[in-house]
């Protein structure tokens, strides 16, 4: 089976393996996406009668990309090729209800087939149970996303600062109008700059964003589109004094929050400096 | 200069100091009465008033010279009560030592000192309560006094008895009872070591004895078991948390709701968050079972058994005088909806309401249907985790690798940073944010990222507020970005930035959570 035939035929599109209650938000967050052109997405469902009597997971079209379902295993290469994971930007793998809290093998093994049929698609896997996060390191799955370690983390914040809950949400809205964490390729023009030198120009230059920290990471690890697991190395959010001095290369990343993600640091540097 | 506030950054050193000036105060006054008391030893009790006077100066002046105003320093009443406690061993030094009382009614002001270190010893002295209420309640104590309450009544009572029988119907004068000491001993001997050696003389006698006999063995009986039963107790209860006393208060405490598989987790980031300076309790039908998996972290927790439903139990919590209560959602019985699940949940958070509705409570809900209709219960916050999760999936398509940035935001460890909302510093009042984000970039002793500005109103934190905003989506205007009185500054930071006053009242009472 070779990838479906449809015009304009898919590319960087999502593949969404296995459907539960979480689809529906998955595809209109990424729908809303404030790019010029979201992402496309196949939803691979495995079974039937499941997606069919759950119509509330069903989301609301829209014109902006395609939202297409198929039917069949992800474990099926030719599932997988009738999808185009050969083109696809990111393939997010959701624990399957009917395994209920033991979904996270088969999700896992999902993972790992896909990873071996496309090592360059984005995968990323909901995970059920937090204590089976440290055996994933060595699946080569690049996001693990575990719901209940979210609910634990966002009910300590709120309860030791209250309110901080709403800017964690705000932050992971997608829409428009609304701010988001970005990372920032620094590029060969500021390499050997610091944060604080960035920053500082950032801030005069009144840039619509705020650089928070950045990543250090080898050169073969960032930057690159070919090349996945961007974050293998040091992350500095909040860098202190030693930090904040410190020459970054043009292959570090730059943590920072804004609206959109700015097509390039260096002119906000050049214009403070200018300045 | 700061006292040890059993958390963060005080150290070992910082309580050893605290401990030397509170030793130091103490030993000061009781060398009053002792003068008194014992005037042929008045030079070495001057000696040592001198050294501890030494320890006073040389706290003065450390005070004096890292304070924040050293021109003001001296007249702050802390200040004034730290110099009278140096100045009557200068006016005894002299005017000839020890002959004035009222140089000594003046020395007496040095227990004012104290006041300094009341915070601690506050908190000392409640967590020693609890220790000892906890151990009596862990070793059952209660029992144990008891039947040594019975044996020393027995003890008494039979030793007069016999004595008195003795006395009375004995035919001999030198008999072993009739000494009213010697019979005490000898009743002792035979009530616990069941050796009857010294029989009395007369019949009924030593019918008593016979009966004490029994008593004695009674007793050995009951002493082995409860000793049995104390260790059974332990064996059982080893590696589960610590059960509430009855009878204990918690203050100041942090209480977690129900119980689920987030339990641990939450837990545990509390007590990073907080570095394990106040308790956590747990209420739950299934507290008896609760496992403490790390012991350096479950110190300072308790459970409590039973329905937060039910008004006694949350009254045994304590929730009057608790500083926040999160409500964990209940663990799905066979063929509960999460409608179900929502509804108990709902209605723990109103029974929580109704004790204390000025208590910041964190609600996990199950259904984000129902996150309209628990908004009417102002001052909850409720988290849907499924939303939270969605986006985050969302996110790690739309920027790759974004989740961890998220995952080091919402976790407390070791030296993380976290979002903090904090007022205006009076001297970036009337600036622009811009002024201020280069004002934060700067203070490198205090590490801290300016994002956002914070314009809601006091009740409802974090509702209203901009991040990034320069940028023209963020909808404000040149004049929007003046720093106002009222605003709020969100940060990036360890820890809540120095420059917030912070009320010593609340800082003592532990009202205010600080992680150093």
């Amino acid at each position: 089976m070779e990838c479906i035939e449809i015009d304009p035929p898919l590319e960087n599109h999502v593949v969404i393996c296995n459907c539960n209650e979480k689809v529906r938000a998955i595809v209109e967050e990424l729908h809303m996406d404030v790019s010029e052109k979201p992402h496309d997405i196949v939803l691979l469902i495995q079974d039937k009668t499941l997606w069919d009597s759950n119509p509330e997971w069903h989301p609301r079209e829209t014109d902006r990309a395609r939202f297409i379902t198929m039917f069949g295993s992800p474990f099926d290469r030719e599932v997988l090729r009738s999808a185009c994971i050969e083109r696809a930007n990111s393939a997010i793998i959701l624990a399957d209800p009917n395994h209920g809290q033991l979904a996270d093998a088969q999700s896992t093994l999902m993972a790992v087939a896909i990873e071996k049929h496309n090592p360059q698609v984005h995968t990323i896997q909901e995970l059920i149970l937090t204590t089976n996060r440290d055996h994933l390191k060595a699946m080569n799955v690049d996001e693990v996303i575990c719901l209940g370690e979210i609910s634990e983390k966002l009910i300590a914040q709120s309860c030791i600062s209250p309110g901080v809950k709403n800017i964690f949400e705000s932050l992971l809205t997608t829409g428009r109008g609304t701010a988001q964490i970005f990372l920032q390729c620094l590029g060969p023009e500021l390499n050997g700059f610091s944060y604080r030198k960035i920053a500082k120009a950032c801030i005069e230059a009144k840039a619509p964003f705020i650089i928070i920290g950045y990543i250090i990471s080898p050169p073969e690890l960032f930057c690159s589109k070919e090349v996945k697991n961007p974050i293998r190395s040091i992350m500095m959010v909040n860098p202190k004094k030693q930090s904040k001095d410190l020459a970054l290369s043009e292959f570090d990343k730059l943590i920072i929050i804004g609206y959109e993600q700015p097509v390039s640091l260096a002119e906000y540097v050049e214009m403070s400096q200018g300045a | 200069m700061e006292p040890f506030k059993n958390a963060g950054d005080s150290t070992i050193i910082s309580l050893a100091v605290d401990v030397i000036i509170i030793l130091s105060i103490l030993i000061a006054c009781i060398l009053i009465p002792a003068e008194y008391l014992f005037p042929e030893h008045r030079e070495s009790f001057f000696l040592v008033e001198i050294w501890i006077t030494g320890i006073f100066i040389v706290e003065y002046a450390l005070r004096w010279y890292s304070a924040s105003d050293r021109l003001k320093y001296p007249l702050t009443p802390i200040a004034l009560i730290d110099f009278i406690a140096i100045l009557p061993t200068f006016i005894a030094t002299h005017d000839g030592p020890f002959y004035f009382s009222i140089i000594r009614s003046i020395r007496l002001l040095r227990l004012m000192k104290i006041i300094r270190y009341s915070f601690l010893l506050h908190r000392w002295y409640s967590d020693f309560v609890l220790w000892a209420i906890t151990m009596k309640e862990k070793n059952r104590a209660n029992q144990l006094l008891k039947i040594f309450f019975y044996a020393l009544f027995t003890w008494i009572i039979g030793s007069n008895l016999i004595y008195i029988t003795e006395i009375h119907l004995g035919d001999s004068i030198d008999g072993p009872y009739v000494n009213y000491w010697q019979s005490y001993w000898n009743i002792i001997i035979i009530l616990f070591s069941g050796i009857e050696d010294k029989a009395p003389m007369s019949i009924p006698g030593r019918m008593e004895a016979a009966v004490l006999l029994i008593a004695g063995i009674c007793f050995a009986g009951l002493l082995t078991g409860e000793i049995v039963s104390i260790l059974v107790k332990h064996i059982q209860r080893s590696g589960k948390i610590n059960l509430k006393p009855p009878g204990s208060m918690l203050e100041n405490h942090i209480v977690i709701i129900g119980q689920n598989k987030h339990l641990h987790n939450v837990i545990t980031q509390i007590h990073h968050a907080l570095k394990g300076s106040h308790h956590i309790l747990v209420v739950s039908r299934a507290a008896e079972d609760l496992k403490a998996f790390e012991p350096s972290i479950y110190k300072k927790v308790m459970a409590l058994q039973g329905d937060a439903l039910d008004s006694k139990i949350l009254e045994a919590a304590n929730i009057k005088e608790s500083l926040r209560v999160v409500l964990l959602s209940s663990l799905f019985r066979s063929g509960d909806s999460e409608q179900e699940v929502d509804n108990r949940t709902l209605m723990k958070t109103m029974a929580v309401l109704g004790k204390n509705d000025n208590i910041p409570i964190v609600a996990e809900l199950q259904s984000e249907k129902n996150l309209h209709r628990a908004s009417t219960l102002e001052g909850v916050e409720f988290v849907v985790s499924r939303r939270f999760g969605e986006r985050l999936i969302s996110q790690a398509v739309l920027n790759p690798g974004v989740t961890e940035v998220y995952d080091a935001l919402m976790t407390f460890s070791e030296n993380s940073s976290e979002f903090f909302t904090v007022p205006v510093p009076p001297e970036l009042v009337g600036k622009t944010f811009m002024k201020a984000q280069l004002f934060f970039l700067d203070l490198d002793d205090e590490p801290m990222v300016l994002v956002g500005i914070d314009r809601s109103p006091p009740l409802t934190p974090t509702t209203n507020f901009k991040l990034s905003p320069y940028a023209s989506e963020s909808g404000y205007k040149t004049a929007d970005l003046i720093l106002r009185q009222n605003d709020r500054l969100i940060i990036i930071a360890e820890e809540q930035p120095s420059f917030i006053e912070i009320s010593k009242t609340q800082l003592w009472r532990g009202k205010i959570f600080l992680r150093n």
